[in-house]
């Protein structure tokens, strides 16, 4: 029998009115295996591999699968990059085009990602044909097929990034990716090879409104099958944390970095010294202060090697939290090129106008009543280019950074600023809330995730090593018993 | 070729919902589209109304460089849309109410009288008089008239009538005092503290958990 007859036979035998997950288990266990062998004819009679040309940030993690082993590049940085996809699976020529015109790319999601990456992978297709065709995969994807074929998924999402960097335009299949990046899981909290892609070609096209859709859930969940990396995790964080900051959701941005910071890897990652730098900034503008030692969960071994990559802002840092305005004037004068080297330069320039808030903002402890022209002896405006003291302290109570009230009660009399007590507003109220009902979430996963760690093979096994070492409960006579109970107390906070 | 739709065919009450759709067609139309400029004008002032000041930013930044640049060099008796916008939404982000008042007011006589234009900068300069007066409500206790008008784009005069209106008492100095604020406990407040009064005891409940 003609194996491609076959193929197009199995294919129709599908109940495709079955759940999705119904539907994928069908595909891979009928028709995956056929295009499999293909593949396997295909790659013996030496007709070559699957060159996908990939280009921007994502070239970095093509590279490998495995945590890097040492600095990478700036993060955020692009290359193109040639990689070698050896497919798993083959369509054959004549039904790529069947594929991705006669059938529901919600239904055979899997296929139509092999064919188009077996039709536009290898030559100059017409991008106006390829952009029209992923458009209907992405809006219509089903997560649970495309986890069939990672390797081709990710490779796809490659070539659109590549194909929306060439022609200039990040912003046109953006939509069609947050959704591929949603449709992964239908709880949304599982890392999908989408999330760091479509959070950088956001970041590009400037749609930071449109990546909090994609940020607004929390990520814990990862599953290197789906073909996910180390380096997928340390971007998606970083580059969220970015999104966070246009949006100047500084402590969110800050909880971000801070995953960055905490991920295991020896030696550390640029990715993860690039966070850093902007921790420091991020910690001067919402603390006045920095923290002289990072998350309580990073690698002590690391930190050092992050130090010595983040001196000047180190530097920075202690010459803003003196409070003199000429050392950190000079420091500024001495480093600010830096800063624009790394792109950080408009956060710096923030942690500039925060410096000038906290010293107004200070006069609150000593002060109720306090007149403009005292403030005005106090106020430093570092660059000198910014409004008067008076305009400052306005812009400052009409932004919510002070609870005061200007009173002048004639025209000749001086202004006097008199300093509010903050009062909790119906605001406030719903806000803590929303975080109260995310930490029960929180907790509740927590947990969770806790019992799955506690009966996980490593985790015993590991538990049954060291309890069999000497003064463990094994050589007490203690049984599996003894961990009755155990579990519970893990879970207590 | 794309074709993007003229903007007077649109609704005339404009909304974001029949402007964000048409974002991923506006980059793809030849920059010598006068509708180009025109949409993202529109599109802006209508972040501002809805009070997202931050996304019209990005949208000016988003806006290509070759529309900006095509939008200046039109050579026309009325202002140019798009920098027109742009120079509205930099007298906002820096608080310059006067230049924000005075290139509305320019605006205004530049454009037909019920175009969306029109319908939209009027909603704008109302929308930013409203804001503005509960920042002024809430920043000032007294002040000189002459300072407190710029937040209105009005005369003193005028400022002087309308804040009179609203309660506030004007000295023959021109220095305006706002009204004594009630301190009886109302009903809402009392219904904040019981909610505040339940979130404390819960907090407290799941420190001790």
């Amino acid at each position: 029998m003609d194996p491609q007859f076959s193929f197009l036979t199995v294919l129709e035998s599908i109940d495709y009115d079955g759940t999705e997950d119904a539907v994928a288990v069908a595909l891979k266990e009928k028709v995956l295996p056929i295009l499999q062998a293909n593949a396997t004819a295909i790659t013996s009679s030496s007709e070559g591999s699957l060159n996908v040309n990939i280009t921007g940030a994502s070239a970095e993690s093509s590279r490998s699968g495995s945590k890097d082993g040492g600095k990478e590049g700036s993060a955020g940085g692009s290359r193109d990059t040639e990689k070698t996809l050896l497919p798993k699976y083959v369509i054959a020529k004549k039904h790529q085009d069947d594929i991705l015109t006669q059938t529901d790319p919600a239904r055979v999601s899997a296929l139509w990602i092999l064919a188009l990456t077996a039709k536009f992978g290898n030559q100059t297709a017409d991008i106006s044909e390829f952009f029209s065709n992923v458009n209907r995969l992405l809006d219509n994807i089903s997560g649970a097929q495309a986890k069939l074929v990672p390797e081709h998924y990710r490779a796809l999402l490659y070539m659109i990034v590549g194909a929306s960097d060439a022609i200039e335009n990040p912003n046109l299949l953006l939509r069609p990716l947050l959704n591929a990046a949603l449709s992964f899981s239908p709880s949304h909290d599982m890392l999908s090879p989408a999330h760091a892609l479509f959070l950088i070609q956001a970041l590009k096209a400037k749609q930071y409104k449109l990546a909090l859709q994609l940020l607004k859930y929390d990520v814990d969940k990862f599953d290197s099958a789906y073909g996910l990396t180390y380096q997928d995790h340390l971007r998606f964080h970083y580059y969220g944390a970015m999104v966070f900051i246009g949006m100047k959701q500084y402590e969110k941005a800050i909880e971000y970095l801070s995953i960055v910071l905490c991920a295991p890897g020896f030696p550390c990652s640029m990715v993860q010294i690039e966070a850093l730098k902007k921790t420091i900034l991020l910690q001067l503008i919402l603390y006045g202060k920095h923290a002289l030692r990072l998350p309580r969960m990073a690698n002590d071994f690391t930190s050092h090697s992050y130090r010595a990559f983040a001196r000047p802002y180190d530097h920075f840092a202690v010459a803003f939290e003196n409070g003199d305005p000429t050392v950190l004037k000079l420091v500024w004068n001495q480093i600010n090129n830096i800063f624009s080297a790394d792109g950080n330069y408009g956060l710096a320039l923030h942690s500039l106008t925060a410096f000038r808030k906290q010293r107004i903002q200070k006069l609150r402890k000593t002060f109720i009543t306090v007149p403009m022209e005292y403030i005005e002896s106090k106020d430093i405006d570092i660059l000198e280019n910014g409004p008067s003291t008076k305009g400052f302290v306005l812009a400052m109570i009409e932004d919510g950074d002070l609870r005061a009230k200007i009173s002048q009660k004639s025209s000749t009399s001086p202004i006097i600023v008199v300093f509010q007590d903050g009062s909790v507003t119906s605001s406030h109220l719903d806000e803590l809330e929303a975080k109260l009902d995310s930490v029960r979430l929180l907790n509740e996963k927590i947990a969770i995730a806790d019992r799955e760690v506690g009966q996980s093979r490593e985790y015993l096994s590991r538990k049954l090593q060291s309890a069999s070492a000497p003064g463990g409960f094994l050589s007490r006579g203690g049984g599996l018993e003894d961990l009755e109970g155990y579990d519970d107390s893990m879970m207590e906070l | 070729m794309a074709f993007f739709p003229p903007i007077d065919s649109l609704s005339q009450s404009l909304s974001l919902s029949d402007l964000e759709p048409l974002e991923s067609l506006a980059q793809c139309v030849p920059i010598d589209d006068a509708n180009v400029s025109r949409y993202y004008s529109l599109f802006i002032y209508c972040l501002i109304i809805n009070d997202d000041i931050e996304e019209a930013r990005f949208l000016l930044k988003r806006a290509s460089t070759r529309t900006i640049s095509a939008d200046s060099a039109e050579v026309t008796d009325t202002i140019a849309p798009l920098s027109t916008a742009r120079r509205i939404l930099t007298s906002l982000w820096t608080k310059n109410y006067v230049e924000f008042f005075s290139t509305v007011e320019a605006a205004l006589h530049s454009v037909p009288l019920e175009s969306p234009e029109a319908n939209l900068l009027r909603t704008l300069a109302d929308h930013v008089r409203e804001a503005n007066y509960k920042f002024v409500s809430r920043a000032f206790l007294s002040g000189a008239l002459s300072d407190i008008a710029v937040y209105f784009g009005i005369s003193e005069i005028d400022a002087k009538e309308f804040l009179v209106q609203k309660g506030w008492s004007v000295t023959d100095e021109l220095t305006v005092k706002a009204p004594a604020i009630s301190k009886e406990p109302t009903k809402a407040a009392a219904q904040q503290k019981a909610r505040f009064d339940s979130l404390t005891s819960l907090i407290t409940h799941m420190q001790r958990a």
